[in-house]
């Protein structure tokens, strides 16, 4: 095993702090040093101080778009699921239909958000479901993917034992499938996130999340406030990329004794 | 029990066959070892046994199977290919589960089970990814009686153990064949395996693949520990290792086949 493997938790909690401090020293000593305007990029101190004194608001409008990335997120591991069993039923299906999948992707979220707030109207559901289109394809893509490497000689047993398709998924493809399924949901809940935050941009006041705060803020004269308003997104998207991570160690480690690295348990 | 008759057998993306079994038949009750070199057709000739290939060619006969008795074969696979999110017992109890009608195994039949295949009572609620490999063969082993099967097929189950592990499976499997009253057919890479365990081995090689060698192995069907060093038991190996080497490398005319030694 290498030096690197052996990392504790310690070191995988105090590193990227480390990286983090080290980032804001070199943005205060740059904005001491150049003399740049606080008007136009705050110093850390002026952003920290924006946080505790529009706590209230920044914690409701992270809570607003928390909850819709959660609902966009939640769409898509169901939509993604279940397009993923019928991709893993067929390789007819597969061929016919993963193209479409992948336009998910392709895409600009950019350019398929008016058309949602168009569609559905303005409001929650709309942000929802512009989240959910963003979050979609790596749930697709990576539960298909262990779906279909289901291990041979297990198939061969509930081929024996006469499985149905449906005891088939349940018992075997999809459980089975789980590692691929967390690691779709890690990258889709960042991506939920950044999609919930867009779709606001188009929404506007009709919610109030952090994606309505940050499109108000962009022309002020407070950039501390913008800055706070963007450090709450990047920290929830954060949250939710390491809540997902640790749920996901917790089932890995529960039932297959393995890590989302793919360290095995020791016997 | 198990018989066939001019059976051909070749994939569906190509258009030769892969395997021809003429004529063989496999009565109740014996254990039959499948042995040849690698790509000899020995797995494939299992899983046309198993049902989970069909013929391309010929009729395949097999009790066990047209019986439809869900269970009715039993079968352990080269590596023990555990559900890792499921413990001991839930691995064993996995076949029951399965099919058109799921039924449940008692509390009983489990500690019998266990009992049967040398496990503890301990070891029942155990994730299966704690458990050696040489534990996870015995929960493998005890997964395909857990239905009472007529037949059992063993696909190279042993070969990734060490060897006292090895030779001390081979003897538990053989003495559960004797006390379950099974049909059994092992396929092994391994000559003193394949003695040790059988009444009969075919020897398999040729292209297409066919039964080359046909020997009966006259050992009571109690085998200990002692039989491995016994006169006998190194003669028939001696015999076996002969069959191997003629089948591995066939005369000019590979399809005339030492008479005394093709299928009875």
């Amino acid at each position: 095993m290498t030096r690197d493997q052996t990392a504790g938790p310690f070191q995988a909690l105090a590193a990227p702090c480390l990286v983090t401090v080290m980032v804001v020293v070199i943005w205060d000593l740059t904005l001491r040093l150049t003399g740049v305007s606080s008007v136009v990029v705050p110093a850390p101190l002026d952003v920290l101080h924006a946080i505790i004194s529009d706590r209230q608001v920044l914690a409701e409008a992270t809570f607003r778009t928390a909850l819709t990335a959660a609902t966009g997120l939640g769409g898509s591991i169901l939509l993604g699921v279940c397009a993923a069993f019928a991709f893993s039923q067929s390789k007819l299906i597969r061929t016919a239909f993963y193209p479409y999948a992948v336009l998910l992707q392709t895409v600009p979220i950019i350019a398929v958000a008016p058309i949602v707030v168009v569609t559905l109207g303005r409001g929650f559901h709309s942000v929802a479901m512009i989240s959910m289109i963003i979050s979609l394809f790596p749930v697709i893509t990576s539960t298909t993917t262990g779906l279909l490497q289901t291990d041979a000689d297990l198939r061969e047993l509930f081929q024996l034992h006469q499985a149905s398709r449906w005891q088939t998924f349940l018992k075997l493809q999809l459980p089975s499938a789980l590692p691929y399924l967390i690691s779709g949901i890690r990258i889709a809940g960042g991506a939920a996130v950044v999609g919930a935050i867009v779709g606001e941009f188009f929404v506007g006041s009709d919610v109030k999340g952090l994606g309505v705060l940050i499109e108000r803020r962009k022309f002020g004269l407070k950039p501390d406030q913008l800055y706070a308003a963007v450090l709450m997104s990047t920290a929830l998207g954060i949250t939710c990329f390491t809540a997902i991570t640790l749920i996901g160690e917790f089932f890995l480690q529960r039932f297959y004794g393995m890590s989302l690295s793919g360290t095995a348990r020791r016997r | 029990m198990l018989t066939f008759s001019d059976v051909d057998f070749g994939y569906a993306s190509g258009n030769r066959t892969v395997l021809n079994v003429a004529r063989l038949n496999i009565p109740e009750g014996q254990f039959v070892s499948l042995l040849g070199a690698s790509g000899s057709g020995k797995s494939t000739l299992l899983r046309l046994i198993a049902g989970l290939l069909k013929p391309s060619a010929g009729v395949l006969a097999n009790e066990a199977l047209e019986s439809g008795v869900a269970g009715a074969i039993g079968m352990v696979f080269q590596n023990p290919n555990l559900v890792p999110w499921r413990s001991a017992e839930g691995n064993v109890t996995l076949p029951a589960e399965l099919g058109p009608k799921p039924s449940n195994i008692s509390p009983d039949t489990i500690r019998e089970l266990f009992q049967l295949v040398g496990l503890r009572p301990e070891h029942r609620r155990r994730q299966a990814t704690e458990l050696s490999g040489g534990m996870q063969m015995r929960v493998s082993l005890a997964r395909s009686l857990v239905l009472k099967p007529a037949l059992l097929l063993l696909d190279e189950p042993f070969a990734a153990l060490d060897d006292l592990l090895r030779m001390q499976l081979e003897q538990d499997v053989r003495d559960i064949h004797n006390r379950q009253q099974l049909t059994s057919v092992l396929v092994t890479h391994n000559i003193s395996e394949a003695v040790f365990m059988s009444d009969r081995v075919l020897v398999l090689g040729g292209e297409p693949a066919e039964i080359f060698a046909d020997l009966p192995i006259p050992l009571p069907p109690e085998r200990n520990r002692q039989l491995r060093t016994s006169g006998e038991f190194h003669q028939l190996y001696d015999q076996v290792t002969e069959a191997l080497h003629s089948a591995a490398s066939p005369p000019v005319d590979g399809r005339q086949h030492n008479a005394s030694a093709v299928a009875k």
